[in-house]
């Protein structure tokens, strides 16, 4: 017998986690596996040897979305803030900035279309905390676990607390970040925040420093670009998970004058392309080019945009300005919420 | 030791070719795992339809997932008849105790024809997938290797075994009491009065069927594999994909293919593939290719016949781990103003060198130690 818990990485997660693994424990031994796929559930299960457990999904693939929707199965969704989730991951992880939101913002993507399963029981850190008892007996009801009022009382609130970052710390950290890096957060992670109040998701920016240089992959790739030498790779990224659909990706692009007349290949990839264009700049400046592109369902591959150069130069430079990704049907504008301190402070 | 008690759901699996022996096999641990008292779901992965058609049918471990999903059962007992690679590399580095049901694969193609009226060519193929795949389990150091034969003569032994093998306990008296209430609802290791292979086996069948299986019974009894044969029946025109190239065929009408199939599984290793053809008088001086694929291309060769008569065209090709749809073989004429026939008599495949199964996470440190690194 599986017992899910879906949620956003963080405390609060975890904390369902553990209060799953105790009230499963009430009935027989449980392992608590972290899986986001079929496979790793399987593989869980092989390696434990049981197939009693406690699965912990932080992202999970379409494989397994789409099994928990078709079984019907109810499991636990943990919900958080996500800004206060990307002050824990940078303050109390020390997770860079651009790796804390590139890997929010997937699991956001993966983890927030379960709450419309009928099988979720969606648990918000903020609500739960005030009364942890009353979520772990939701969480028992729900999970079909029976379970005991001591057992329920057991589940204390001091592990929740530990290692949790503060509203104040959380309200510090962000008045301290510089313009671009809150275009960063709001760009990538904003319309998840507005996902999760109007259930539209809207417009994603991916900023620059999301991106990576294409022949050195460990680099990003902020400012200008060099395009001279052989025909590469220039920029590639964010390798980033989004939610299924029609997806339309506008990029800008600045190019030098002596990138005139060379032809840039623009690619939106996952392990196979989605969508390609060419660009042959006619003059210095900025160009744009649109992508549209779907992404399936039982997609669980991260999603990239890559500029190549298609013959060797001599000089010049690329910069990429903007990536903003919308849904047909959505508004276009999507701008994201303002920059507000996480909602508990 | 893995036990099933109350209170602890385990995942049992076991393998085996889709047949008689497996199916019974897999019921056995059902009621072994049932003795818990928890209810137990199994599992036959994957289905018969899924095994004759083409798709990519999705990996045992996803399979798995998706039943302990969907799964309220206490037990799960996995039963593979097509098990893949990546169940196996975790079966063994995990060193989880399974079930290997070992049985004639002709007796499994028997069985799959008595109770489905599924064409000869697909089942025959279905089994064919199974058996490199089989294989490679038996040589796994927790395997319960069971053979058909032998259950039949002592099946109250078989399932003291699979008891055994899975740390259920069960006395004499309860395994024959197992084994007859399995005969009552007509499950039984062996067919029983339904006799021999070879008379339950239409005999237009025989030949395609013993070409195609039959060493793997070898491989199976004494771990070794002869040189297979793949009949013409298990291979399809060009022209009209619902027969096979049992007839004489016209090769003018320009450069195309002519005949391709019969997307079937090979064992690991290095092979040569002799392809058997006839050409008529017309047929001679015009160019003739002939190639092996699988995902992409292993070998090929260009031929003209010289004179009327039969002729062999030999590729030498390497396989890794079964994977997608199999082996085809294709014969094409290449020249534009072919004429004459052309006949396919069968491809005869021989190991050369076969990959012992790498499933032992240990493997690289053997390299290292016999290259004393």
């Amino acid at each position: 017998m599986i017992f899910l818990v879906v949620g956003l990485p963080g405390r609060f997660a975890e904390w369902c986690d553990r209060a799953t693994v105790e009230l499963a424990r009430g009935t027989g031994p449980a392992e608590l596996v972290y899986a986001n796929s079929l496979e790793e559930i399987a593989l869980g299960a092989i390696a434990s040897g049981t197939a009693r457990a406690i699965v912990a999904a932080r992202q999970p693939d379409g494989g397994l979305r789409s099994a928990v929707a078709a079984s019907g199965r109810n499991f636990v969704l943990a919900l958080d803030d996500p800004r206060l989730l990307l002050t824990e991951l940078v303050l109390l992880r020390d997770m860079p900035l651009a790796a804390a939101v590139s890997f929010l913002a997937s699991s956001c993507a993966a983890t927030l279309g379960c709450a419309a399963m009928p099988g979720a029981l969606p648990l918000w850190r903020e609500r739960a905390w005030v009364e942890p008892s009353g979520a772990a007996a939701a969480i028992a009801h729900h999970l079909q676990l029976p379970a005991s009022e001591s057992q329920i009382a057991a589940i204390d609130r001091v592990e929740m607390d530990a290692g949790v970052v503060s509203p104040e710390e959380a309200l510090a950290w962000w008045n301290g970040l510089d313009a671009a890096s809150r275009d960063l957060v709001e760009g990538a992670l904003g319309p998840y925040l507005r996902q999760l109040a109007t259930g539209e998701l809207g417009a994603i920016s991916w900023a620059p420093d999301l991106f990576f240089l294409g022949d050195r992959p460990e680099e990003r790739a902020t400012g200008a670009i060099d395009i001279t030498g052989r025909a590469r790779c220039l920029l590639q990224g964010p390798h980033m998970l989004l939610p299924a659909g029609s997806w339309s990706l506008t990029v800008v692009l600045l190019f030098s004058r002596e990138t005139v007349e060379h032809e840039f290949a623009v690619e939106v990839v996952t392990d196979h392309q989605l969508a390609s264009g060419t660009i042959r700049p006619q003059r210095e400046g900025r160009v744009e080019v649109n992508l549209n592109f779907v992404l399936p369902e039982l997609a669980d591959q991260p999603v990239s945009l890559r500029v190549s150069t298609q013959r060797a130069a001599f000089d010049g430079t690329v910069t990429l300005v903007s990536a903003i990704l919308t849904r047909p049907g959505e508004p276009a504008a999507g701008a994201p919420p303002a920059a507000t301190p996480p909602a508990a402070v | 030791m893995i036990g099933v008690r109350a209170g602890a759901d385990v995942v049992l699996f076991s393998v085996g070719l889709p047949g008689r022996f497996a199916d019974w096999c897999d019921e056995v641990m059902v009621r072994l795992a049932r003795q818990s008292g928890l209810g137990v779901l199994l599992r036959t992965w994957p289905s018969l339809a899924d095994m004759f058609s083409y798709q990519d049918i999705p990996s045992t471990l996803d399979e798995l997932g998706r039943v302990l999903i969907g799964s309220e059962a206490g037990h799960i007992v996995m039963g593979s008849r097509q098990p893949d690679h990546g169940l196996r590399v975790n079966l063994a580095r995990t060193s989880a105790r399974f079930l290997v049901a070992l049985d004639d694969p002709r007796e499994a193609v028997a069985d799959i024809l008595a109770e489905t009226d599924a064409d000869a060519k697909m089942v025959v193929r279905a089994v064919a997938n199974s058996c490199p795949l089989v294989m490679q389990y038996t040589m796994l150091p927790e395997a319960l290797r069971l053979h058909a034969e032998e259950a039949a003569l002592h099946p109250a032994d078989a399932v003291l075994a699979i008891a055994q093998q899975f740390g259920i306990s069960i006395d004499s008296d309860a395994a024959a009491a197992l084994v007859a209430d399995l005969a009552a609802v007509g499950q039984s290791p062996s067919p029983g009065a339904a006799g021999e292979t070879t008379s339950r086996l239409p005999s237009e069948y025989r030949k395609m069927v013993d070409g195609a299986l039959l060493p793997y019974r070898g491989w199976f009894a004494e771990g070794r594999l002869d040189q297979l044969v793949w009949t013409r029946e298990l291979f399809y025109l060009a022209a009209d994909a619902g027969r096979s190239p049992t007839e004489p065929l016209d090769v003018s009408g320009g450069c195309r293919i002519l005949i391709y199939g019969p997307y079937i599984q090979l064992p690991a290793g290095s092979w040569t593939a002799q392809v058997v053809l006839g050409f008529s008088q017309e047929a001679v001086g015009y160019t003739f290719f002939v190639d092996a694929f699988a995902g992409g291309e292993l070998a090929a060769t260009t031929f003209q016949p010289a004179r009327l008569g039969i002729y062999t065209a030999e590729l030498t090709f390497s396989l890794g781990e079964p994977s997608g749809k199999g082996v085809e073989v294709r014969v094409m004429v290449m020249s534009e103003d072919a004429r004459g026939q052309l006949a396919f008599g069968h491809v005869i495949l021989s190991p050369i060198v076969m990959h012992v199964a790498d499933a032992w996470p240990t493997a690289g440190d053997d390299f290292a130690a016999v290259l004393e690194l």
